[in-house]
């Protein structure tokens, strides 16, 4: 094809089938909408992290030794591996987005992966300051049954070990040198408190989820040598 | 933009039309008409997205970059083969890169015969495409590494790697195949 055909043929084509340059707002709002997902994806990234940050602060570190595992072993399963992967994912689809905005391309994948978790981390901290993450993992409790028994159930199966020196449940009455618990599987329990510092018995009310570490005594009682009120949210059980 | 006047869109056509359809021959195994018509879409959707060209960019990165999309997404459409370089592009190519493959000479001079023109062609065909596409950028389409990286849409980094392992690649190539370099 000659140079005069070729655009002779083009400029025909355009004439012919009415061809217009697309509007410029059309690529802006293409443009914006990579854009958005990529801050959207970075927020929802944010509250994963600012999950991960609740969990781990929330978790008791303190009993891997009732649980015979090594601290490393107990921090390789304390991972929250669930928001971990919601955080991975989100990431991938922030970077994707971020890729496809008109100049992403001149950045390297590393480097925009490195600055998308570093911004999701600290927007993580931000929500979890803000109190986001703890009602968040409230209403996923209240709402979502497999949330609740990847998370509190599992906890609850833990301080149900009275064998191994853990138990949990809600105080009924308090007593001198004793507690009256009702377990978290619906037992009584009677806790022995006289081994416990002080400083920890005045923390406990009435009504208060607990955890305690001890040992497992005579006849159904518990002689305690720590007591925590519970941490992080707790949905009590449904009377029968 | 003064171009979205039909008409003179015709100069950006005309300026444009050659080394675009040498380039587009040079990406892939094709026929003329092939090449033609993809050319012709090319300035086709060049003219119906002139409202998204980047003014940081230059134009020819920006309609180099819609030819290579083009040929590419037909390249892959029609299942066509990796094209084997001309043996006047593959002197070009060989010319250009002697310098940095430190060929020697009396192999340089070998280079020109014909048959040791046709094997060092095949050996290029043998390179993954897009080390071609970056060799074929760099060399015979005089990109620098900022339109090579514009028209690729890859990091400046990346190109420069891309770029480097090409060369690597082809060294090894021509080391397999008994082409001493220093």
């Amino acid at each position: 094809m000659s140079k005069k055909d070729l655009s002779k043929s083009v400029l025909n084509k355009i004439k012919k089938e009415h061809i217009k340059p697309k509007p410029k707002w059309e690529f802006l709002l293409k443009n914006y909408v990579f854009w958005g997902f990529f801050g959207l994806c970075v927020v929802i990234g944010g509250l994963a992290a600012s999950m991960m940050i609740f969990k781990l602060t929330i978790n008791d570190w303190e009993i891997h030794r009732q649980l015979g595992v090594s601290f490393v072993g107990f921090f390789f399963r304390s991972i929250p591996y669930f928001w971990l992967i919601i955080l991975g994912v989100f990431i991938l689809v922030a970077d994707y987005n971020f890729k496809h905005t008109k100049k992403g391309y001149k950045y390297k994948l590393p480097l925009v992966v490195i600055l998308t978790v570093l911004a999701s981390i600290i927007l993580g901290f931000a929500f979890f300051g803000a109190g986001v993450a703890k009602r968040m993992d409230a209403k996923a409790l209240e709402h979502l049954p497999f949330y609740k028994e990847m998370t509190l159930d599992k906890k609850i199966d833990i301080w149900s070990q009275i064998e191994k020196g853990l138990v949990g449940g809600e105080i009924m009455k308090i007593e001198e040198d004793k507690i009256e618990l009702k377990g978290l599987k619906g037992n009584i329990l009677e806790i022995n408190t006289e081994m416990v510092p002080d400083f920890m018995l005045k923390e406990l009310e009435e009504g208060m989820i607990i955890g305690g570490m001890g040992k497992k005594g005579e006849k159904g009682t518990f002689d305690a040598e720590k007591i925590k009120p519970w941490k992080g949210n707790f949905i009590k059980m449904k009377e029968n | 933009m003064a171009l979205k006047n039909a008409d003179d869109f015709v100069f950006l056509i005309q300026r444009y039309e050659k080394r675009l359809f040498i380039y587009i021959k040079r990406l892939a195994k094709i026929s003329d008409g092939d090449a033609e018509d993809i050319l012709q879409e090319v300035f086709i959707k060049t003219y119906e997205n002139l409202n998204d060209y980047d003014t940081d960019l230059k134009f020819s990165s920006w309609i180099y970059r819609i030819t290579h999309n083009h040929t590419i997404s037909f390249y892959r459409k029609n299942k066509k083969a990796s094209q084997t370089l001309s043996l006047e592009d593959n002197t070009m190519l060989l010319e250009k890169i002697k310098s940095e493959f430190n060929l020697k000479d009396k192999i340089h001079n070998k280079i020109h015969n014909k048959i040791q023109k046709e094997e060092i062609s095949h050996l290029l065909s043998k390179l993954d495409k897009k080390y071609r596409d970056v060799l074929i950028l760099k060399y015979l389409e005089d990109k620098n590494y900022r339109e090579i990286s514009n028209i690729l849409r890859k990091p400046m980094g990346t190109t420069a790697t891309l770029l480097n392992r090409a060369k690597e690649k082809f060294r090894e190539i021509l080391k397999n195949n008994h082409f001493k370099y220093e």
